[in-house]
């Protein structure tokens, strides 16, 4: 049998986050723009598995795809096993930017899935200069911020619980019949692999700290394109609510995603490209 | 009903998940209940409409119907999305379901395969 290798590559780059030293990893494939892909909560950067490999994407696009601090192959800061990680819009913004910075990326094209397409917005909003547009995938201004609470979502990490089964029988409901099952008990895999209490503390920012509602969405997409895409079965970030962002975006495009739940390009890569290379097509047209 | 029990105790998902699992669940589907005693994962029926020291998912008939649909819609396609939309209630001890949601939720998915094979059993 001959060996399929993948043109991606992996490497580390170390950041300095506050008072923090984190050794973030990264993979990267393809020539071009650069498009930085952002993975859901309690997840990480495997779930752009067949995004980065795709050759219609990386013949234009160098994608790169970070683990978050804490998640996949990144590590945790020193001295994690006394304290209680916890994602803010602050600290989410400073480690986006900080990786950036640290790879040297201009103007990248900046992709994100559920608290990624939060933050993609953040980014639209605050940093609009660093970056070129925005794809927001299962974006939504909030997610139920009035009923938050801390111990919502405590059977994520309590010791009489399995976290990582708990994580997994969960999102199974945000993935849509129609997905492949290859690629939804991979979906599964990666939350059952989470670090402990990770995924709580990524909620945290989902639940309350990114609550966007009250803002006004001044994004220009002149100079910052906005693109939402959503997937129909998912309950958590509705489709309704991107299509809300996308009418309070002058400019902004959305389309939902038929047959398609919470991780798009992960729980049906092959379905999830159909919508996404007239994306990158579009984009492409607009910065020539 | 035994072919359901059957059914349940046959399956490597949930034996590998149950082994260290014991409660009592109740499936409620508007005036229709089925109750589960589960030891150590060993499956039987209970002649019990209120589940003890366990819990019970209660729906409408209607929410239930839709699980079962071929291709169920969205907010219906698993258990957590009825849960997490309020189709579906817990009543009882919510913690027993959180300390073990992957073995409740195949439960529940092959009481549906059962429910949609008797109900084409009936249609024929």
């Amino acid at each position: 049998m001959k060996a399929i290798v993948d043109k991606v590559i992996g490497r580390y780059v170390q950041l300095e986050l506050n008072e923090d030293t984190v050794r973030i990893y990264y993979e990267e494939s393809g020539e071009g723009t650069p498009l930085l892909c952002l993975h859901t909560a309690g997840a990480d950067g495997r779930q752009y598995r067949e995004v980065i490999r795709n050759e219609s994407v990386t013949s234009r696009f160098r994608v790169i795809v970070p683990d978050m601090p804490w998640h996949g192959k990144s590590s945790p800061p020193t001295g994690w096993q006394d304290r209680e990680y916890e994602l803010s819009t602050d600290s989410y913004l400073q480690y986006i930017l900080a990786f950036m910075q640290a790879l040297d990326l201009d103007s990248p094209l900046v992709m994100g899935c559920s608290i990624g397409g939060r933050v993609v917005l953040h980014l639209a909003l605050q940093h609009a200069e660093r970056i070129s547009g925005i794809i927001g995938l299962q974006s939504g201004l909030d997610a139920g911020a009035d009923d938050y609470h801390p111990k919502t979502y405590s059977h994520f990490h309590r010791h009489d619980v399995h976290a990582g089964y708990s994580a997994a029988g969960w999102m199974a409901a945000l993935i849509a019949p129609q997905s492949p099952d290859d690629h939804r008990w991979e979906t599964l895999w990666h939350y059952a692999s989470g670090g402990p209490g990770v995924f709580k503390g990524d909620l945290h920012y989902y639940g309350l700290d990114g609550d966007l509602r009250n803002q006004a969405l001044n994004i220009d997409t002149r100079k910052c394109p906005v693109y939402l895409l959503s997937g129909e079965y998912d309950w958590s970030a509705p489709a309704s609510g991107a299509e809300e962002i996308a009418q309070r975006i002058p400019g902004a495009y959305f389309k939902k995603m038929e047959a398609m739940g919470h991780f798009p390009m992960s729980e049906n890569p092959e379905k999830f490209l159909e919508y996404l290379l007239p994306v990158l097509e579009d984009y492409c047209s607009r910065k020539n | 009903m035994n072919t359901l029990i059957e059914r349940l105790n046959a399956d490597d998902m949930l034996s590998r998940h149950g082994a260290y699992y014991t409660t009592q669940i109740a499936i409620v589907s508007g005036d229709d209940t089925t109750c589960f005693d589960i030891k150590e994962g060993k499956i039987s029926r209970l002649d019990s409409e209120s589940p003890d020291g366990g819990f019970s998912l209660i729906g409408s008939r209607d929410a239930w119907d839709r699980y079962c649909a071929d291709v169920p819609p969205p907010e219906f396609n698993e258990l957590g999305a009825m849960l997490g939309t309020g189709h579906v209630t817990v009543k009882g001890e919510m913690s027993v379901m959180q300390s073990n949601f992957m073995f409740v939720r195949r439960l529940v998915e092959l009481w549906r395969e059962d429910r949609i094979e008797v109900q084409r059993g009936h249609n024929k």
